[in-house]
């Protein structure tokens, strides 16, 4: 297995090499220029001429990869054009928020997906898998800015029970902190559980049909240790595929949900770097985000072994 | 006689029950109009802070956080004549090539240092050092050397008549405040501005990107008598902070302001003026509008058709800048078709003479110009709605008289690209408030393609800046004007209003015209 991880590890070179060629060249090929952002209204060529000259936009592409490149070796993210903040500083402040968010999300959709798939799987065509499947059909199809909106409507200007806007970290007061996840982490688990519920449902259905369960059921086994010991143990690998992409996906921007509830997470922050031309700012995030999304990848490929002891590790 | 004293006696105590009811009446309503001392305002602005560099950053939020931190010399009173801050008097010689200026004395800056003309002369050298990246340097063209008298006196000199300095010094953001020299170089040593020091009336606690930019009271603060005036003027605090917290989406912007999680929010969004009225003012909300001073317009780019006076006259006649304005703003705005805002006491009626709203004779216009049914592009971004909804209401104003048009949406960065190079058709767009005129006429009319073929504009520009005797300004802007009016380089639709909300536990409170800029002096919190 160790072995296999290694090997995963040097095949991550080659996939960040080219996400960072692909990042890098195509920002810069989208129209727009960040030192007419710069300079605004009072922008003339003359002096966008300099701005550029000074952040190095002047040079060619092939130059400008080469020095960003050069400074990414000796661990230097960059620095905003804007702000003028370090990049990795930013995505240390903002990637601690996405992080929080999503693990939240994901706890709240695999407590409501993985019990609701089984179960619809379990009552397969009767009215109780109908009624599952139209609720993750709603939660699949229900924009998450219209439900995010709504619960906060509901639940923070009705009821008063949460805050509308703003963020406090866990590390700074776990309370209050979480009063302020709850909201956003619920409807971004409310979408992740649709889509885990769904395929939980899909893969039980498929293993519930096979021999060895009408075996164990035939030696008399309980049904709820044939679902759960049995039946889910072999059906879990592709749920924890959707489970590790979508964690994955949405550790690189929860951009929406972040922005409905004002969270200084990094999708939003990605958003607006893109609209500013913040090179530095796309490159930087972008790249880190790819890291993440590999490393999560891995993790999800190891966890195979353990749910299914057929697949070994080469 | 038994039933006089008993009148007499019912007299009094009337008369005594209306004075103490008197004296209660007045007694509240001086509690509610006392300032209290105490609390936390919260802000809702619609953007994040983009840096803490006062002098690098044209961003309009930028000027408002760090304006409330780092003073000028001086800024706009509500008239938009200039008021002192950090000088306390200031006076020019007769061809505007001298400026000296007084400071007041005992200012203090946050880490306790007097400021002196020193810092002055500090402040100029960094807002024009390169390095600095003022986006508005090329403004400071004709300036020259600073010169410091003495310990409270500074003297500036022009390399040419330039009555146009005060307006630099009292610019709102990429802007001349005053800092002490040995926190920025330490600061700039160590990679950048990280920590805002200045001699305002709030001193800079913290900036956590996207969260919010926290500012506390400056106890040693000496505020001027009298009121508050525009930007300046009276600055006294009474809350004990002040936090901008940027909200980027309107509708959770409202739900956080019904939730009293913000004190104030900075732009009400228009669409939702009804329901405001309709059910937020029951609860107690407070909706505070005023015209403002930024202006929408449309460009006319560099084609050739465009270079076609006949074709620019028949938009003008195309169109009814009334609906153009509805529109854009639901009504929330004021018609002007001239560069001059309506507070400027240099406004007279030639400001308001413009094109009216005739068809046929745009039709004819169109007939006699050089459009040949070609599709005429409309540029314009999402990104500020007012320039897109007017941007439709201009098609269809154009569509009637027979120029088939389409509208491109653009990335803001896209826009402002074509903007610069000037590679669009017509271009619906918007600027913010100048409330200079003559800087205003050169601010909105610098375009390659137009400076060349109408010089005249920018000769009359630049006498206007290089005098300030009013009548003789007035009637440059009005020649400015006329020369607007003949040449059509674009079309001003409209000043849009500011609107800003806040619980009526909010006092004090009062929406500028300039910008909108909210201010967190002169407010308290009545809860």
């Amino acid at each position: 297995m160790l072995k296999y991880a290694v090997k995963r590890i040097f095949f991550f070179v080659p996939t960040i090499l080219l996400v960072m060629v692909l990042v890098f060249f195509l920002i810069h090929l989208i129209p727009g220029d960040p030192a007419a952002i710069i300079m605004g209204e009072d922008a003339n060529p003359d002096e966008l001429a300099v701005v550029r000259h000074e952040l190095g936009l002047d040079k060619p592409l092939p130059v400008q990869f080469a020095v960003w490149f050069g400074k990414l070796l000796r661990g230097d993210f960059g620095r905003s054009i804007h702000s003028k903040r370090p990049v990795i500083q930013s995505i240390r402040e903002r990637f601690p928020v996405t992080l929080t968010l999503t693990t939240l999300a994901l706890f709240i959709s695999v407590t409501l997906a993985v019990p609701t798939g089984i179960l619809a799987a379990r009552f397969h065509n009767t009215g109780k898998d109908y009624l599952f499947m139209l609720i993750t059909l709603l939660g699949v199809s229900i924009p998450g800015y219209w439900l995010g909106l709504m619960g906060l409507l509901l639940l923070s200007v009705n009821l008063g029970w949460f805050p509308a806007t703003g963020y406090v970290a866990l590390t700074e007061d776990f309370w209050q902190g979480l009063r302020y996840m709850i909201l956003p982490s619920t409807t971004l688990g409310l979408y992740m559980a649709a889509v885990v519920a769904r395929m939980t449902r899909s893969s039980m259905l498929e293993v519930l049909r096979l021999e060895y369960i009408t075996h164990a059921r035939a030696k008399g086994l309980g049904e709820w240790k044939v679902l759960t010991k049995h039946a889910l143990k072999n059906a879990f690998a592709p749920t924890l595929t959707t489970i590790g992409l979508q964690y994955g996906l949405l550790l690189g921007g929860a951009v929406i949900t972040e922005t409905v509830f004002s969270l200084p997470g990094l999708g939003s922050y990605v958003v607006v770097s893109i609209y500013d031309r913040d090179y530095p700012v796309v490159q930087g995030c972008i790249l880190f985000i790819s890291l993440v999304y590999v490393v999560i990848n891995l993790v999800v490929d190891l966890l195979y072994g353990y749910f299914d002891p057929r697949i070994e590790y080469q | 006689m038994k039933k006089k004293q008993w009148s007499l006696k019912r007299f009094f105590l009337c008369t005594w029950s209306f004075l103490l009811i008197l004296c209660v009446g007045a007694g509240v309503a001086w509690a509610a109009g006392t300032p209290k001392k105490g609390g936390t305002l919260r802000v809702g602005t619609p953007t994040d802070m983009t840096k803490l560099d006062h002098m690098a950053s044209n961003a309009v939020v930028d000027g408002i956080v760090l304006g409330h931190v780092i003073e000028p010399l001086i800024t706009w009173g509500a008239d938009l004549s200039y008021v002192p801050m950090i000088a306390e008097r200031w006076e020019a010689n007769e061809d505007y090539t001298v400026y000296t200026f007084y400071l007041q004395k005992g200012k203090l800056f946050h880490n306790g240092r007097e400021c002196v003309a020193d810092d002055v002369k500090y402040s100029v050298e960094r807002i024009l050092d390169p390095k600095t990246k003022c986006p508005i340097r090329k403004r400071w063209e004709s300036f020259d050397r600073t010169e410091v008298i003495d310990k409270y006196t500074v003297r500036f000199y022009m390399k040419k008549p330039f009555a146009g300095f005060y307006t630099l010094l009292a610019n709102g953001t990429a802007y001349l405040g005053i800092v002490p020299k040995e926190e920025y170089e330490k600061q700039e040593q160590a990679g950048g501005i990280t920590h805002p020091i200045g001699t305002g009336p709030f001193k800079f606690v913290e900036w956590k990107p996207d969260r919010y930019a926290l500012l506390e009271r400056f106890d040693q603060y000496k505020p001027t008598a009298g009121d508050r005036d525009g930007w300046g003027g009276n600055r006294t605090v009474y809350v004990d902070k002040v936090k901008f917290i940027p909200m980027k989406e309107q509708s959770v912007s409202i739900m956080a302001l019904l939730n009293k999680e913000i004190d104030v929010l900075q732009y009400y969004p228009m669409k939702y003026i009804d329901k405001f009225n309709k059910d937020y003012k029951k609860k107690g909300f407070v909706l505070q509008e005023v015209t403002g001073m930024s202006w929408y317009l449309i460009y006319f780019g560099d084609t050739p058709l465009n270079h076609d006076l006949n074709f620019r006259k028949a938009v003008a006649y195309a169109m009814d800048r009334d609906v153009i304005t509805k529109a854009a703003c639901f009504g929330h705005a004021k018609t002007n078709p001239s560069v001059l805002n309506r507070i400027t006491h240099f406004r007279t009626p030639v400001h308001d003479m413009w094109y009216p709203k005739d068809v046929e004779k745009a039709k004819q216009l169109l007939k006699a110009s050089a459009y040949k049914g070609e599709e005429i592009e409309i540029s314009t971004t999402k990104k500020y709605i007012f320039m897109y909804r007017q941007a439709v209401a201009l098609k269809s104003e154009l569509d009637a008289i027979g120029v088939k048009c389409k509208l491109n949406v653009l990335e803001w960065p896209v826009m402002m690209q074509k903007w610069i190079k000037g590679n669009y058709q017509i271009m619906s767009f918007g600027m913010g408030p100048g409330p200079d005129p003559a800087f205003a006429y050169n601010y909105i009319s610098r375009m390659k393609h137009f400076w060349e073929k109408y010089p005249q504009f920018k000769e009359v520009i630049a006498k206007a800046k290089a005098t300030a005797d009013v009548a003789e300004l007035t009637k440059l802007y009005e020649k400015l004007h006329k020369l607007q009016y003949e040449i059509i380089p674009w079309i001003l639709f409209y000043n849009y209003n500011y609107l800003q909300a806040h619980p009526d536990y909010v006092k004090g409170y009062e929406t500028m015209a300039f910008g909108g800029w909210p201010r967190a002096w002169g407010v308290w919190l009545d809860k």
